[in-house]
């Protein structure tokens, strides 16, 4: 999306939220309106204010349409965001967090995929101990998981204390690009992936995507060598003006230190990249980079 | 959903051990850091072996859980281990009246991420026939505590105001008013466990360390010839009452130091756990945030080569899943000018005061 399309959106998004803040509902109107259609209640029930005084009212609610599986899945979508919102409304939700973990992993096996999806979202941030074994279960034997296989590596990336990288290193030609793309991120996270993350960097039969992400874990592990492989990809012809200056604008913030032969390689293989180009994006890049090593010296 | 195959293994293991005669011996394994039936094993999943073994320990031999359970309740964040500490603390015969803080102190910190809890089996599927959390546990031991000293409401009336209110509740809903008052509320946290070591190996003094700034010294250079204080710590740490509080400690210990004119008369260093992850830039970066002055006698160190001799050597409790720490104790150690250790906290977190006394001690002639 465009920066000013997306910049559009968030003000739309804030303005409309604004308006729905200035008319609260109340679980008596919930209630009341049983007879409405789904979007409408679960507009209600998002409309619903959160003190730390009604929590005590408003979550054992919220439960209660989570737990109803004959309601809408808009419904109870709009209830699992209302209790993950009602972690910030007040102290109180300390108090019913053992219940609403246990709601939320009874959703993450339920027949809707999205509420599957979302519960499992909620969980894995929560780090909890059921999700993790549903989204390994998820990666190992894909066909019979509540989630896709990409969505289960993200979700265990947010835990870096977790086996993710070596479940991921492991069968990682085995997976989908999209996959491949989510194990990436993970792996910039394992000293032990460095070699991985290298070969997947020039590797010009995988999507370009995936050589930025990897590139990206790269230069978090091993600078030298990150730098070391975009010196290769600057002066190949065969890559793209756009992957190039993404490598360049990585290496503008982290020249390796204390290695004079490959920081002067590198800044040969930027201006041989930038001397070569057409791209106003590539050539903005180097110049931003040859810039930022002035900066510094 | 079916539990990974090896926790179930290792549960299979825990419920052999807690049936036999032997069980204290054979279960207190599963609460060395560094044991190797964790390495490989993520942070989460060594939590709940360790959870599992401990609620074990408290069924069979709750006294050979007490260092276990001590350790949890005084720096963990996790429900299950916490819940599992105060099931062996529950089941004490002369419980210490210290219990009641630290009990208090563990509920405070469980109520973000407080959950159902259950150890009769590893596996973490759903059931709702369950009401423990670990808060109700806490609760359980507080008053187990309280009965075992014949204590009442009123006598820890300082620990409950600053409780969570559930959990104060609760305890003073159970705590019987009848019993004459003792008064619990002054007492005196004793003092940590110090305890010397052995000598190191003299090779250890040889092993290169880099520094926050890139600099590279043995760690002879760096910590032989002056009163040394040394922990060990990482970046990565997710638990705020160990790493990130222990180098925090290690900054006010030296500003401390600094205002009794120390300053160049004593070494202050950390030594990060993950050496590969954590490079000069994130050293540098995470003490500056932890309020470290970077100095030649203080600093964050990783070990470039031969880290694992240097972990034998000084004998770490620490372990290691795929990517990095699993597990680890709190290590601050304090090392006499000959590179001796002469004291080590013994797992419990540093205290500035104490440290700082210690090194007063070991700068003054006579």
């Amino acid at each position: 999306m465009d920066i000013k399309d997306y910049r559009k959106k968030h003000e739309d998004d804030v303005a409309q939220a604004r308006a729905s803040r200035s008319a609260h509902g109340a679980p008596e109107e919930f209630l009341g309106r049983r007879e409405a259609d789904a979007d409408t209640r679960a507009k209600m029930l998002c409309k619903m204010r959160m003190t730390s005084r009604n929590l005590g009212e408003l979550i054992p609610l919220f439960l209660d349409i989570l737990g109803n599986k004959s309601e809408a899945v808009t419904v109870r979508s709009a209830a699992l965001d209302m209790l993950s919102a009602s972690e910030f409304a007040g102290k109180a939700f300390a108090d019913y967090r053992p219940q609403v973990i246990d709601a939320v992993r009874a959703l993450a096996s339920d027949k809707s995929p999205t509420l599957r999806k979302n519960a499992l979202e909620y969980l894995a941030q929560q780090r909890d101990d059921y999700a993790r074994d549903i989204l390994t279960a998820a990666v190992t034997a894909p066909e019979e998981a509540p989630v896709d296989q990409a969505k289960a590596i993200q979700l265990l990336s947010l835990d870096d204390h977790t086996n993710a990288a070596d479940l991921v290193r492991g069968r990682f030609e085995d997976l989908s690009e999209t996959a491949k793309e989510e194990a990436a991120y993970i792996l910039g996270t394992d000293p032990t992936s460095a070699d991985k993350l290298s070969e997947v960097m020039v590797d010009k039969t995988v999507r370009e995507r995936l050589r930025r992400i990897a590139a990206a874990g790269l230069k978090a592990l091993d600078l030298q060598r990150f730098a070391e492989r975009a010196g290769v990809v600057l002066v190949d012809r065969g890559d793209s003006a756009r992957l190039k200056a993404a490598l360049v604008s990585m290496a503008q913030t982290a020249r390796p230190r204390q290695n004079a032969v490959v920081t002067s390689a590198l800044d040969s293989a930027v201006e041989t990249a930038r001397s070569r180009t057409r791209s106003k994006t590539l050539k903005s890049a180097a110049a931003r980079y040859f810039a930022a090593q002035r900066d510094k010296a | 959903m079916a539990v990974p195959a090896r926790l179930r293994a290792l549960a299979s293991e825990i419920d052999r051990a807690a049936a036999a005669p032997d069980a204290a011996g054979r279960l207190t394994g599963y609460f060395e850091d560094s044991n190797a039936i964790y390495a490989g094993l993520g942070s989460a999943d060594v939590d709940r072996v360790r959870s599992y073994a401990l609620a074990a320990l408290a069924r069979t031999a709750p006294e050979a859980g007490i260092g276990a359970a001590r350790e949890e309740i005084e720096t963990g964040y996790s429900a299950g281990p916490l819940a599992a500490a105060a099931r062996v603390v529950a089941a004490l015969e002369r419980p210490d009246r210290d219990w009641l803080d630290l009990l208090a102190a563990a509920a405070a910190r469980v109520r973000g991420t407080d959950r159902k809890v259950w150890f009769d089996r590893i596996d973490a599927a759903p059931r709702p026939e369950i009401v423990d959390t670990a808060t109700s546990d806490l609760v359980r031991a507080f008053i187990a505590v309280s009965d075992a000293l014949g204590l009442r409401p009123a006598d820890c009336a300082a620990i409950l105001n600053n409780a969570p209110p559930a959990f104060s509740a609760a305890v003073r809903g159970a705590l019987s008013e009848t019993r004459p008052s003792l008064c619990c509320c002054r007492h005196h946290r004793s003092a940590p466990e110090w305890a010397a070591r052995r000598p190191l190996h003299p090779e250890v003094w040889g092993t290169p360390a880099q520094d926050q700034d890139w600099r590279t010294a043995s760690l002879g250079d760096r910590l032989l010839g002056r009163p040394a204080v040394l922990a060990f710590f990482y970046t990565r740490c997710t638990n705020p009452t160990k790493c990130s509080r222990t180098v925090a400690t290690l900054a006010a210990l030296q500003r401390r130091a600094a205002a009794k004119g120390l300053s160049g008369r004593i070494a202050i260093f950390a030594i990060t756990y993950d050496p590969d992850w954590d490079t000069p830039a994130r050293l540098h970066r995470y003490g500056t945030d932890r309020g470290l002055t970077f100095s030649a006698h203080t600093g964050l160190l990783r070990i470039t080569e031969g880290w694992e001799s240097a972990r034998a050597a000084f004998d770490l409790a620490v372990g290691y899943g795929p990517t990095t720490v699993n597990r680890h104790r709190i290590e601050v150690l304090m090392l006499a000018p000959d590179g001796r250790i002469v004291f080590d906290t013994a797992g419990r977190p540093p205290e500035t005061e104490g440290l700082l006394t210690r090194l007063i001690a070991a700068c003054t002639p006579g």
